[in-house]
């Protein structure tokens, strides 16, 4: 699987401050998920997140990667719950024993466009962020500077930890290991792949921790990062405005689920 | 010891290493097991059932919650980070048992992975019944089709189709820990902070 995430690029989104990003993000799955409104998932993908990857010169891989991910699912959500949604009366097309129903597609629509706005949120966020200046902008706003380490130093490692796996795949083979055929030829594989890939790993933990004590990592003062963000007075009453709405849309939902009823 | 204590001692630089690389144990795996392997189960927690054994319930879930917000990240698949409320449930669930013994025996390995797998099912029936209308575009979608035409609704549909999924995969990667665990020499288990978890004092 080959990684695709962060395209730099000049453009405007990239240039916006990792948490305005998040905060847009946020509440756009917000209101996907609490407007009543068929067409609303739909009408926030076309009419906020297109214009908005357009912008930031993301639209093509957005598009790509939305459809790739939620085709499959749309078209399983449709079939499941186009013909076996629980309680639908108003039957479109019968087939045998089967019958298509009008409150079943409702739903697999509202699903299927609510995913893609998830899905798009996310990526207008993951497309046009690097991932280091997305943990700083957390810490600077008050996350543990250790979850920061944390989540940096695990994207790093991620792909020097696919070649050995690579390797010891391409060397087990090498020694007659059988990766392919019935299950349980598949099934017995499994021990000779992630045994040394396991092992090396808990080798690794002791050599990182030794450089981060000989770095003074726990050290209590204030750490500088060499990357920079870009704020300003607007972004930041953007993202509180934006923060807030959130809020206000989750309290309403919660309040009308259980005062309304 | 109040829990603020608990969790500083458990927050050692050890843990603080451990952590990123248990987040791409979990990654990698899951990728073997589903591309080369091709086998019909997940094992995506092995990592995070491994730090919930060796450095207690809070690293345990923050490892669970971050591999798949960066899962979601790195491969650009936002539809994975709603799993991390589970994932994060699986660390708390693996760092309680482990401080119980469980991992001493490996009957109670088997039990806990089991117990870990029905609750993993009940927390991850609602997302998958709300955020993704019960289907995962795989095979599992056709159980989900079953049971709400045998008269189940969607979540008691989405509930059973993780109970037949989850406790299997999680009792699997209980008894890979187990394995892991009991193959580490002793001077790398005793690094950690909950090495008594593991081996006798």
């Amino acid at each position: 699987m080959n990684q695709t995430f962060f395209l730099e690029r000049t453009s405007g989104l990239h240039a916006l401050h990792p948490l305005t990003k998040l905060a847009l993000a946020l509440a756009l799955v917000v209101t996907a998920f609490i407007v009543r409104w068929l067409f609303i998932s739909i009408a926030l993908f076309v009419l906020l997140i297109l214009p908005l990857a357009v912008w930031g010169k993301i639209w093509r891989e957005v598009l790509h990667t939305t459809f790739t991910i939620l085709l499959p699912l749309s078209v399983s959500v449709a079939l499941v719950q186009g013909f076996f949604f629980p309680g639908a009366q108003t039957v479109l097309w019968q087939i045998g024993p089967f019958a298509l129903k009008q409150e079943g597609l409702e739903f697999a629509f509202v699903i299927a466009t609510r995913l893609l706005v998830i899905a798009g949120a996310g990526l207008l966020v993951v497309y046009t962020t690097h991932p280091a200046d997305l943990a700083i902008a957390l810490v600077q706003a008050g996350a543990p500077y250790a979850l920061a380490y944390i989540a940096v130093s695990a994207i790093q490692l991620l792909p020097e930890m696919q070649a050995r796996a690579q390797s010891i795949l391409n060397a087990q083979q090498a020694r007659g290991l059988e990766t392919q055929g019935s299950i349980g030829v598949r099934i017995r594989a499994f021990v000779p792949l992630i045994a040394p890939l396991v092992y090396g790993a808990l080798e690794n933990v002791q050599e990182r921790a030794l450089a981060l004590d000989a770095r003074a990592f726990r050290s209590s003062r204030v750490k500088t990062s060499w990357r920079e963000l870009r704020d300003s007075p607007f972004q930041r009453v953007a993202r509180l405005l934006l923060v807030a709405y959130s809020i206000l849309m989750i309290v309403y939902a919660i309040a009308s689920v259980f005062l309304f009823r | 010891m109040t829990l603020t204590e608990r969790i500083r001692n458990d927050f050692t630089t050890i843990t603080l290493a451990l952590i990123p690389v248990a987040i791409v144990i979990n990654i990698v795996i899951g990728q073997i097991v589903q591309n080369v392997l091709k086998l019909p189960i997940y094992l995506d927690s092995i990592g995070t059932v491994l730090v919930g054994a060796l450095a207690g319930p809070l690293a345990g879930a923050i490892t669970g919650a971050l591999s798949n917000i960066i899962w979601a990240i790195i491969f650009s698949t936002p539809t994975a980070a709603p799993y991390a409320i589970t994932a994060f449930v699986i660390g708390i669930l693996a760092g309680v048992f482990a401080a119980r013994g469980v991992f001493k025996n490996i009957v109670w390995t088997i039990i806990a992975g089991l117990v870990t797998g029905v609750v993993a099912a009940i927390v991850s029936a609602p997302i998958t019944a709300y955020v993704f209308g019960g289907v995962t575009g795989s095979g599992t979608d056709l159980i989900i089709a079953y049971f709400q035409a045998t008269g189940a609704n969607l979540l008691q549909a989405a509930t059973i189709q993780g109970f037949i999924s989850d406790p299997l995969d999680k009792t699997i990667s209980y008894l890979v820990v187990w394995v892991i665990l009991h193959g580490m020499s002793k001077r790398l288990v005793g690094q950690f902070p909950r090495s008594r978890n593991v081996i006798e004092s």
